[in-house]
């Protein structure tokens, strides 16, 4: 038997295998498919203090080997997530990972403080959505508004805070350190990579957006390098994540430095991603007779 | 309960030129799908990810068969013409809601282009629910060659008017104009004709639905649209395939996979 236990910011997850906000909905979508007392945690789909209706459709554009994605954070607000999605996910033997968005710091804010009475294991905050235009990456593209929004999160927030990171920076670390700086406990990345896609028969984007976030397989490398980066110059654990669709890519993860992964478009492509990932880091211990996980170390 | 099979490939043929019917073999599927739900297949493809939604077009129970009727628009329907027989598909569903067929006796289906197939499972549901409705279908396409289906929902007993766009079989014209026409409905819009229909079921491209839900608002007709939008996971967890819509609490965008794929005409934000 492998020991598969591992820490965020104080919180034990069984297992280091969650889900990418964003893709996995509140875990009923998926409860089907996933027998979701066995995931590490669930993340759930990015929360506002009030409902955001989204962008316009098409929202959605397949790539070679990814998929673009314009969705804009549309959910129905903090308080329909409480009384709707959060007595489903309590019913599980898992953590809860929110994810929480703003157009502002006080927005922000005003949903860390919103949770802190609620049964929720972390917050995620949401600072590297590239589909609202207002808010979302700007924050996490500034490394002075990042680590004021962090600051001023922390202030309200009772549960361990991870801070999401954007890939859309020329230097990922120095956010990374700003957020660490500012009482961050956590960091997870990667959020989406800015793309875009053009339909050469209607000549227009194909995303009524224009531009969208790039996920899937395609980002994998992308995420993998700005998780080696970013784990050399904190301290704080990092939640790896980005193209991952099998047990392998998660154990690349790890070995760059991250502590847990998570698994997103993956979920789309195959309801039972976050499982056969699971599994297929467990048969790489078993095989390479790893006992912990946290000696999954590069040589 | 929406479940992810494996399917085996019975039969993966062209109907026309770029429309194949493909037959696999899932009793799950067969015994639990409903008329206006879809399936979501998945390619075994490296570079395609996202499942493929396509209406159940015809199910049978006692064989565990399933049929799709397709069309080739672009890679993913590409690669999966060329499956052969014999091939094991991984397959989610059944996904969406479905159509609510509720005995009435004069049912009017619409269907246009590629939104036929999901019509004829359900004209064949509605002759099992109730073997004395009236069902009058109308079907319009491009043209002759894209003219799928036609005796399959004869032999519903559904009564089949046709319409293409350049007159090649059938009404010329769209099949708004063509509804109009067979009907004979009252230019003063009034909805007291012995022939108006007690609902009206349809899918196709949007525009189409759009003019639908003007007829069934001028005939005081209750329409089911079944939507259509770019789609992702197929099961309400990526909030893309969304279309806008009010349902008296104000607009919303609702998701097509879960939500839909049929709403009400007058639930939809035709302008949204």
């Amino acid at each position: 038997m492998v020991d598969l236990s591992v820490d965020i910011a104080g919180v034990k997850l069984k297992n280091p295998v969650t889900t990418a906000s964003g893709t996995f909905a509140s875990g009923k979508e998926y409860a089907d498919f996933v027998d979701l007392n066995k995931l590490g945690a669930i993340t759930v789909k990015g929360v506002s203090i009030t409902p955001w209706q989204g962008n316009p459709p098409p929202r959605i554009a397949e790539t070679y080997g990814g998929l673009l994605n314009s969705v804009g954070l549309q959910n129905p607000g903090v308080e329909a997530f409480i009384k709707e999605d959060l007595p489903f996910l309590k019913q599980f033997d898992t953590k809860i990972i929110v994810n929480i968005c703003g157009h502002t710091e006080e927005e922000y804010a005003e949903a860390a403080q919103r949770l802190s009475t609620e049964a929720v294991d972390l917050l995620e905050l949401n600072i590297s959505c590239p589909n609202l235009k207002k808010g979302g990456i700007a924050f996490g593209q500034n490394p002075k508004m990042a680590h004021a929004v962090v600051r001023e999160v922390k202030k309200y927030a009772k549960q361990p805070l991870i801070v999401k990171l954007s890939p859309n920076v020329t230097d990922i670390t120095e956010i990374a350190k700003a957020a660490e700086d500012a009482g961050a406990d956590a960091l997870s990345l990667i959020n989406t990579i800015l793309g875009m896609q053009i339909d050469i028969n209607r000549r227009r984007p194909v995303l009524y957006n224009v531009t969208g976030g790039l996920s899937g397989p395609a980002v994998k490398p992308v995420a993998v390098r700005m998780v080696y980066q970013t784990a050399r110059c904190v301290k704080i654990p990092i939640i790896g994540m980005g193209g991952i669709c099998s047990g392998g890519d998660a154990v690349e993860f790890l070995l760059a430095g991250a502590t847990a992964v998570a698994v997103g478009s993956a979920n789309f492509a195959n309801p039972n991603a976050t499982t056969d990932v699971l599994n297929g880091i467990c048969e790489y211990m078993q095989k390479n007779s790893i006992a912990k996980l946290s000696d999954i170390k590069l040589a | 309960m929406k479940k992810l099979v494996n399917a085996q490939i019975l039969k993966n043929a062209p109907l026309t030129r770029d429309i194949y019917e493909l037959i696999f073999k899932s009793e799950y599927l067969a015994e639990t799908a409903k008329a206006g739900q879809f399936a979501g297949i998945y390619l075994e493809s490296e570079s395609k990810l996202l499942p493929r939604p396509f209406g159940f077009c015809q199910t049978d129970a006692k064989a565990g068969t399933v049929r799709i009727v397709y069309r080739v628009v672009g890679g993913g329907t590409k690669i999966l013409s060329q499956y052969p027989e014999g091939k094991t598909l991984r397959v989610l569903g059944p996904c969406g809601n479905g159509f609510t067929y509720s005995a009435q006796k004069r049912v009017v289906i619409i269907g246009g282009g590629m939104g036929t197939p999901p019509l004829l499972k359900l004209a064949q549901d509605i002759k099992k629910a109730n073997s004395n409705a009236e069902i009058n279908v109308f079907s319009g396409f491009q043209n002759a060659q894209q003219v799928i289906l036609k005796s399959d929902f004869e032999k519903t007993g559904a009564k089949v008017y046709i319409s293409t766009d350049d007159g090649s079989q059938g009404y010329m014209g769209n099949v708004i104009s063509l509804i109009k026409n067979v009907l004979r409905h009252n230019p003063d819009g009034g909805s007291a004709l012995p022939q108006s229909p007690e609902i009206i079921f349809a899918c196709g491209p949007k525009v189409m639905l759009k003019a639908v839900s003007g007829y069934a608002d001028e005939t005081a007709t209750p329409a089911q649209v079944s939507m259509e939008e770019r789609m992702g996971c197929g099961v309400g967890a990526c909030i893309c395939c969304v279309t806008k819509t009010n349902d008296g609490n104000g607009e919303a965008y609702k998701k097509v996979c879960a939500h839909g794929p049929v709403f009400s005409s007058k639930e939809v934000v035709w302008n949204g």
